[in-house]
């Protein structure tokens, strides 16, 4: 059985909406297969990385670099600059500076891509483990690694780079694949992972499945399942306050 | 219960992902709301950040 079997199993007990396990299931199959910037065993150790942050009983402050702490970044798969990086993202994301996004660019040797990607990578982690723990269900194994290089998919997409993101991202001039669908406005948060368009295409579709379709925001009324757009949004207000997250 | 933990999970994604590439609002986003940023104190969180003019990237 596979890991997004097991997922889907443990989801069964619960009534979950379908898009919603499948949303995950398809992003969490991913975690193990080649990315862009990454082959799967490197993206199950990003994922690890993460799950061991998020485990830690002990936090570091922001400031302390786990792979200067012995026993705290020792997975061969993961360069320590990047461990570092993903333990940050992880445990601190509201300590992150331009500046410091910079220095981990120059230091763990990363693509701007690569750090598009590593951040699809632990959010998928935080958000389906997140779902798990707050729905009280167990932890999903994570997937087996599957062979083969990265793929390098992104080398040619037109990214720039942007005024509202420390990140590359494809401008809406640009958006020849549609990854957009034509909108007049996008907003930055949405553009975010573009340049990786495999990263934001696995973002879109959890997105969509655990909050809302992009086309849907504009209408304060809108809601699904046992929750109006008002509750939602109290929800998300709450959870972006307690992270101290100003977007 | 299920509806509340998938936008929990939602929005421990979204905030990370805005943090870790460093998205802000655009200036006159932020102007439009800056009587509810006060009252809340948002300017004070620590990743406080104001976008650079109107463009749409």
């Amino acid at each position: 059985m596979t890991a997004s079997q097991l997922l889907e199993d443990s989801h069964q007990s619960l009534d979950v909406r379908p898009d919603l396990t499948d949303a995950m299931s398809a992003a969490w199959e991913g975690l193990g297969r080649p990315g862009a910037g990454f082959n799967g065993k490197q993206r199950l150790a990003i994922a690890r990385a993460t799950r061991a942050a998020l485990a830690d009983d002990d936090p570091l402050p922001p400031w302390v670099r786990p792979s200067t702490v012995d026993g705290r970044a020792s997975d061969p798969d993961l360069a320590p600059h990047l461990a570092d990086a993903v333990y940050r993202l992880t445990l601190h994301a509201k300590t992150l500076t331009e500046e410091w996004y910079t220095d981990v660019l120059s230091m763990a040797e990363l693509t701007p891509q690569q750090w598009i990607e590593a951040i699809e990578v632990v959010v998928t982690i935080v958000s389906i483990d997140g779902f798990a723990a707050a729905a009280g269900l167990p932890q999903a194994a994570l997937p087996s690694a599957e062979a083969g290089e990265a793929t390098g998919s992104a080398n040619n997409v037109p990214a720039k780079p942007a005024k509202h993101h420390w990140t590359p991202v494809v401008h809406l001039e640009d958006d020849v694949d549609g990854q957009y669908g034509g909108a007049p406005m996008v907003p930055p948060v949405v553009r975010a992972l573009s340049a990786v368009p495999s990263s934001r295409e696995s973002h879109r579709r959890l997105i969509s499945a655990m909050y809302m379709d992009g086309p849907d925001m504009a209408d304060m009324d809108w809601s699904r399942g046992t929750l109006d757009r008002r509750q939602i949004e109290l929800v998300a207000g709450r959870l972006s306050s307690l992270r101290e997250c100003f977007y | 219960m299920i509806d509340t933990a998938a936008t929990v999970a939602a929005f421990e994604m979204m905030t990370r992902i805005a943090d870790g590439t460093g998205t802000t609002h655009p200036s006159a986003r932020l102007d439009d709301f800056e009587v509810v940023r006060t009252e809340l104190g948002l300017d004070q969180f620590e990743s406080a950040r104001v976008g650079p003019g109107t463009a749409n990237d």
